[in-house]
């Protein structure tokens, strides 16, 4: 199996979160697009321990998958908990309203 | 020698009495029986004790070593601030001087300021006054000496300006306060100088003894004599007003009476004498120095008297002539007469003081300091006339009066000095002799429009106490029952026969209570001897040879000083030196071994000792030896003088002798030239010819540059100096620099109101910038490789 | 020996702090307890101190006495090194019994708006802060307390002051922290080069001076210039005293003296302790600048001055005068001018203290500092409020018997027999600066003959004439009474002072061979 396959993929998947977080208006897509870049990061890692690192025998690319899979899981819980209080408050999850956090 | 001097040790109480007395009056003065007058009268009365036997002592027995004390010292680095005690003649002739006047002036003044606010402040003050001084006169060192000049300078500012609720008399108090602080500078500066100077060769850098010694030997350059002396002479011409610094003197006449008399007489202008004095053998050292000081003083006396002659006011009138007396002393220093100078220094504080206690007598009397209200008061006051007069002609130089002696031995020093080819002594030998004329006359012409013809009206002004505002006070127990019993009693005695009195509450002038007239008869009595102290010799005072005021107030060091810039110098001066001491002890052998007219030679000699080395210098020998420009009797000089007071008195008497009275007061208060009209001087053909261009034109030019050129210098700066400090403050202060403090804040503030439009809250935004600049980052990364 | 209790030279500078403390527990009603307490912790801090000086070693005051040497920080080799000398203690002295007039001084006269927990809490802050300043020979522990003031100061200026007291606080705040942060490079550079120099402790302020001028020409110039930037704002030196007459017009009458009497001198000591015996050759090349700089403070201070028309904006002008002496004596670099300038501070401490406390109590009575509308004729309304005016002012304006005479003095004196070194080459320069400073007396008397004139003499406008004026109260008596008799003492008698330096100047003198 050639290398190339996951980084194309991983690639392609960057970019659609990419380009969600910076073009969407609603922020639990704007989330989703979050968790899209994670991933493809997850694939590039675990791809490269596959592929290239074959002989470490910590398999460090996949238990680094693993810390990134927690970390998503919490920061989605966060997030969302955020958008739902925005939503509360403003019954809207745009997020051109949220920008309180300005000068 | 030694064992007679105990009392000398005793200096400092003379100094601490009048201290402890203005502070326990201060403190305490209210609550005393007489307000505090008493502590302060008694307090000066045992100085003034003390003062009388050191001046006993040190004059009976001649030139003393000075006795030096220290009381405590403080290291202070380079140099020590020492506080101590110098006792020689000068300083006992001081201590005579001051305490005397200063003892009449409050006995003075307990009638005087009698009802006064601020009496006992006024007590405290006088006493304060009187503290300073004499910490001055008794400075063993510079430094102690610029404390108690310092001191004596603010509390004149206080007592001129007794009276601060006027505006006017502020002003005069502060421009008395600036104009001396003024030359302060030059002082303090002037000391530095000499100090510093002297701490290359000894640790006590402002010891008087030390500077001498050392500038005697020639140990200190030339340029710091030269200008440690001009500085130093800086802050006695302010202090001592000489021109163009004695535009604050006739100002000082705010303040009350006694205060003039105090400032005038023993203490403030006499400091700065006192003071050039005290260094003299430092002074002596600079021709240019002397004749800075000759040349000073010459113009001072001969200037301010003609200021004299046009005032109405009998204080200003006192007040230039002061101005006038005190260039006589500079200018005497400033040609070789130290005797002369501090002879007529000592004199002109007794008959000063007369003619000021003299003048607030009649101040008191009518409520006004105009000659034009006054005229005829002989008959309503005839002790203050009687006195008056003698200090009238103590100060013209009358002959066997005090001025006289010390007048003629001004003229005779700058003789002496013109005789030893420098021209500064024939200047003022001339200058003094016309400024004696003018004296004579001012003095001629206050005794004849005060005295004489008919009583010109009290000014229509209540009396301040009549019987019935004594009573009043009485019933509400204001004031001590003794005095107002006086007042009561004098207020009963008035005479109502004046012709002016016909108003009812309106007194006419009365003779002043006791306690003004013992002041005025005491010092009266005093204006004779002390001229005698210095006129004639004094055969075997305290067991010993000749004393006179001559060898009263020679330290040893202005014995032994001799003026560098004199030809012949060195070898003239041992000569001297040994052959004056060689006489000294032949007198002193002859009188031990009793031989009869030792001593009595040498006192028909009329002044043996320094008469032979006169001597020498008529025969064309210079001496460069100080004191043998001793003064002598000289007959020429005598009769110049005596002709110069005859021809003031008998012109003042042609002028206001007998003419005031048909006049109208007012109208020769107008303007002197209303004197010119008046028909009953034109036959005096000599009048026209010297009286009127002196009169009319040269003694108002005078008069006007000092009050509008002089003076106008004096504020000009003060305005030059508030204008630049508006300036300073508006613009370069507030503006300039300021303006950069805040324009460096306000510039911060700007930019980042620029730049906050950055976070404009919208995450996706950051996003992008965040995207845009890792690509910028790969770019340049790729680029670098 | 007591002095060598090292512990009680602690407790007297930290004893404020357990005030604080229990001043902060206090209930906030209880205002008159709190007053209480705040005098009751500060007397007993003065009383520390005054066991102090009792314990103290005259006859060596050339030593540190009372010292106190810890590790503190190891890593950086800082030391918690403690002591006080000849030149500290009358510092110290100072700081404490001005802290406890305040105190005493707030017992019934406090500012808008009351307070009085919080004020007295951070007054003792303030304490602890100045007199560690005097205190502290270890350059970290001297910087933090130096920074330590600077709290206190601006809350009270902030919170207490006048109208524009948010203004001049903050300009307190940043212009004294922008000179800091120079200082604390230079402090750096120091102990760099001082480690390269091979000296054991690098931080330590007596061993960096008996090294007797480390590193290069050029590396001691850089770093007096820093160490100068620092200490001249905080003098304040001509031209960075813009700072100064905000801060004292807008500080509550406290706040100024405490910033008059105390904090302008921990920039003079600064120069004295630090920058002239560690970086002897530096100073040596700035002392000409810092003379001319003291001079024009001194003409401009007086002149401008002449131009005020606040009270308390007058008095703060004729601080940077005053403080223009100091630095006059401080750049003749020789035993004499730094005994001047010792004096000088303790003389302007004492007696512009006592101007502050007097323009407060004058702002109590006429509700305005505004002398035009005051108008004059305080002397009818308040006799003995004017003399007092009268008396300081004379102090003041430097008049020989009171305190503020001898420090001018002595300062022109040893202006002019500046060090050799500059005597060689500035002669003339500093004779010109002998004359020019005492020019600066008569500006001096001229403007404060003016202020007595304008508020004190004269008659009483008619807006003031029929309006009650109390005259002296007994707080304020009881607060004034101790500078006053110091002003007529330290006039009397010099020595007091002057012998109590002398031994530690003359030994802090032979570091830099002056």
């Amino acid at each position: 199996m050639t290398l190339i396959g996951p980084l194309v993929l991983a690639a392609f998947l960057f970019c659609v979160g990419l380009y969600g977080v910076m073009a969407r208006r609603n922020a639990v897509l704007v989330l989703i697009s979050v968790e899209l870049m994670l991933n493809a990061v997850n694939i590039n890692l675990v791809a490269f321990q596959n592929l290239v690192w074959t002989g470490d025998a910590d398999a460090t690319g996949q238990v680094f998958a693993l810390f990134v899979i927690v970390v998503a899981a919490a920061e989605v819980g966060v997030g969302l908990a955020i958008v739902f209080n925005m939503f509360r408050n403003r019954a809207s999850i745009n997020i051109d309203d949220a920008d309180l956090m300005r000068w | 020698m030694e064992a007679g001097l105990q009392a000398l040790d005793y200096a400092w109480l003379v100094v601490l009495l009048p201290f402890v007395a203005a502070v326990v009056i201060a403190a305490f003065g209210r609550l005393m029986p007489l307000k505090g007058s008493e502590v302060g009268i008694a307090a000066m009365a045992i100085a003034w004790v003390t003062s009388l036997v050191i001046g006993f002592q040190t004059f009976a027995n001649g030139p003393v070593d000075a006795l030096e004390q220290t009381f405590w010292t403080a290291p202070v680095g380079g140099l020590t601030i020492e506080f101590g005690q110098y006792v020689d003649g000068l300083t006992a002739m001081m201590l005579v001087l001051v305490t005397t006047v200063s003892l009449l002036v409050q006995l003075y003044s307990r009638e005087y300021m009698h009802g006064e606010d601020r009496f006992t402040y006024f007590f405290a003050m006088l006493s304060l006054f009187t503290f300073s001084m004499l910490v001055l006169v008794i400075a063993p060192n510079t430094l102690q000496a610029i404390v108690g000049w310092e001191l004596v300078g603010v509390c004149s500012y206080l007592l001129i300006g007794y009276y601060w609720r006027e505006k006017s008399n502020v002003d005069a108090a502060n421009k008395a306060f600036l104009v001396t602080k003024f030359a302060d500078i030059g002082l303090l500066v002037g000391v530095i100088v000499l100090s510093v100077g002297v701490s290359a060769h000894t640790d006590n850098v402002f010891s008087i003894s030390e500077t001498i010694e050392l500038a005697m030997a020639g140990e200190l350059s030339s340029l710091t004599v030269i200008m440690g002396c001009l500085f130093i002479f800086l802050g006695a011409v302010g202090k001592s007003g000489q021109m163009p610094l004695h535009v604050w003197l006739p100002d000082a006449m705010a303040g009350p009476t006694p205060v003039s008399a105090l400032i005038h007489a023993a203490t403030m202008v006499t400091a700065g004498v006192f003071f050039v004095a005290r260094l003299y053998p430092v002074f002596i050292q600079e021709l240019v120095v002397m004749n800075v000081i000759a040349i000073v003083g010459v113009i001072t006396l001969f200037f301010a008297g003609f200021l004299a002659i046009v005032q109405d006011d009998i204080k200003k009138v006192l007040a230039y002539s002061t101005v006038s007396q005190l260039g006589y002393m500079m200018a005497a220093l400033g040609v070789g007469g130290y005797t002369a100078g501090i002879f007529h220094l000592f004199t002109h504080g007794f008959f000063k003081a007369l003619l000021f206690l003299g003048s607030g007598s009649l101040i008191h009397a009518i409520h006004s300091n105009n000659m034009s209200d006054m005229g005829g008061m002989r008959r309503y006051m005839p002790w203050t006339f009687v006195t008056f007069l003698i200090g009238s002609l103590a100060l013209a130089g009358f002959p066997l009066t005090a001025g006289f002696f010390s007048k003629d031995e001004i003229l005779v020093s700058a003789q002496i000095w013109a005789d030893n080819g420098l021209a500064m002594g024939t200047w003022v030998f001339w200058l003094g002799l016309a400024g004696a004329l003018v004296t004579t006359f001012y003095m001629a012409r206050s005794i004849f429009l005060i005295f004489f013809g008919e009583h010109r009206g009290v000014p229509a002004r209540p009396s301040a106490r009549t019987v019935a505002d004594i009573e009043a006070e009485e019933a509400s127990g204001v004031l001590d029952p003794q005095a107002e019993g006086e007042d009561l009693a004098q207020a009963a005695h008035d005479p109502d026969t004046s012709p002016t009195t016909g108003l009812g509450g309106h007194h006419a002038p009365h003779e002043s209570g006791w306690q003004i007239l013992t002041a005025l008869v005491v010092l009266a009595v005093l204006s004779f001897p002390v001229g005698l102290a210095g006129g004639f010799l004094w055969d075997e005072v305290g067991g010993s040879t000749e004393r006179n005021f001559e060898t009263w107030t020679a330290t040893h060091a202005i014995e032994e000083a001799t003026y560098p810039f004199l030809p012949g110098a060195d070898e003239h001066s041992e000569e001297g030196g040994e052959g004056e001491h060689a006489e000294e002890e032949g007198a002193d052998e002859g009188e031990a071994a009793g031989l009869p007219g030792g001593p009595d030679d040498v006192a028909l000699a009329a002044g043996p000792a320094t008469t032979v080395l006169a001597a020498e210098s008529a025969e064309g020998e210079i001496s460069n030896h100080v004191l043998h420009g001793a003064p002598e009797f000289h007959l020429d000089v005598f009769v110049l003088a005596l002709i110069a007071f005859l021809a003031a008195v008998a012109g003042a008497w042609a002028i206001y002798g007998r003419g005031h009275r048909e006049r109208d007061p007012v109208l020769h208060m107008g303007g002197l030239t209303t004197v010119l009209v008046n028909k009953y001087y034109l036959d005096d053909i000599g009048y026209r010819g010297v009286v009127v261009p002196i009169r009319d034109h040269l003694a108002p030019a005078t008069s006007w540059s000092s009050n509008v050129v002089l003076d106008g210098i004096v504020k000009g700066v003060g305005g030059g100096v508030k204008r630049l400090a508006n300036v300073t403050y508006h613009t370069v202060d507030q503006k300039i620099i300021d303006g950069g403090v805040n324009g460096a804040a306000f510039s911060a503030a700007w930019w980042s109101n620029k730049l906050k439009h950055l976070q404009s809250g919208d995450v996706q935004r950051y996003a992008g910038a965040m995207l845009a600049g890792v690509i910028v980052l790969v770019v340049v990364f790729a680029a670098a490789r | 020996m007591l002095n060598d209790q090292g512990w009680l030279l602690s407790l007297a500078l930290f004893f404020p702090l357990i005030g604080a403390a229990a001043i902060v527990a206090m209930p906030s009603g209880a205002e008159q307890a709190i007053k209480r307490a705040g005098v009751l912790f500060s007397g007993i801090t003065l009383a520390l101190t005054v066991a102090v000086m009792v314990g103290f070693d005259y006859a060596a005051a050339g030593e540190l006495q009372f010292e106190t040497t810890v590790t503190w920080i190891e890593a950086i080799g800082a030391r918690y090194h403690l002591g006080i000398d000849g030149i500290s203690l009358p510092l110290f002295a100072l700081t404490s019994l001005l802290t406890f007039l305040c105190a005493i001084y707030t017992t019934k006269i406090i500012p808008k708006p009351g307070k009085p927990k919080a004020f007295l809490a951070l007054m003792m802050l303030l304490q602890v802060g100045m007199a560690g300043t005097f205190l502290a020979f270890d350059l970290v522990l001297f910087f933090v307390f130096w920074e330590v003031v600077l709290v206190p100061m601006y809350f009270m200026i902030g919170m207490w002051g006048g109208p524009r007291r948010e203004y001049a606080s903050v300009k307190f705040f940043l212009y004294t922290l922008f000179g800091s942060v120079f200082m604390l490079v230079a402090f750096l550079s120091i102990y760099f080069v001082a480690t390269d120099a091979g000296i054991a402790n690098p931080w330590d302020i007596v061993e960096l001076s008996e090294a007797a001028g480390i590193g290069s020409y050029t590396f001691q110039t850089l770093a007096f210039l820093g160490i100068f930037l620092g200490f001249a704002i905080k003098v304040p030196v001509w031209p960075f005293h813009t700072w100064l007459p905000d801060a004292h017009t807008e500080a509550p009458t406290v706040g100024s003296v405490l910033l008059a009497g105390v904090l302008l001198k921990m920039g003079t000591y600064g120069f004295i302790r630090i920058a002239l015996p560690i970086l002897p050759e530096g100073a040596l090349r700035f002392a000409p600048l810092i003379g001319v700089l003291g001079v024009i403070g001194i003409i401009y201070g007086s002149l401008a001055c002449l131009a005020q028309t606040d009270v308390k904006r007058l008095i703060a002008f004729s601080s940077v005068g005053h403080m223009g002496f100091v630095m006059l004596g401080i750049s003749a670099m020789n035993t004499t001018g730094i005994q001047a300038a010792l004096y000088g501070n303790i003389a302007h401490a004492v007696v512009t203290g006592m101007l502050f406390f007097l323009a407060g109590s004058l702002h109590e009575r006429y509700h305005t500092r505004e002398i035009s509308e005051i108008g004059g004729g305080m002397l009818v309304k308040m006799p003995r409020y004017g003399a007092l005016l009268v008396f300081v002012s004379m102090a003041s304006l430097g008049l020989p018997g009171l305190a503020g005479f001898w420090g001018e003095f002595t300062a022109l004196w040893a202006a002019r027999s500046p060090a050799p070194a500059l005597a060689a080459n500035y002669s003339g320069l500093y004779l010109g600066l002998v004359i020019f400073g005492a020019i600066g007396t008569v500006l001096t008397a001229g403007y404060f003959l003016w202020l007595i004139q304008r508020v004190g003499l004269g008659t009483p406008s008619e807006r003031w004439a029929d309006e009650p004026l109390s005259d002296v109260m007994t707080v304020e008596w009881v607060s004034w009474l101790p500078l006053l008799a110091l002003i007529l003492i330290m006039g009397i008698f010099p020595v007091i002072i002057f012998g109590v330096q002398d031994p530690a100047v003359t030994n802090l003198v032979s570091f830099f061979g002056g």
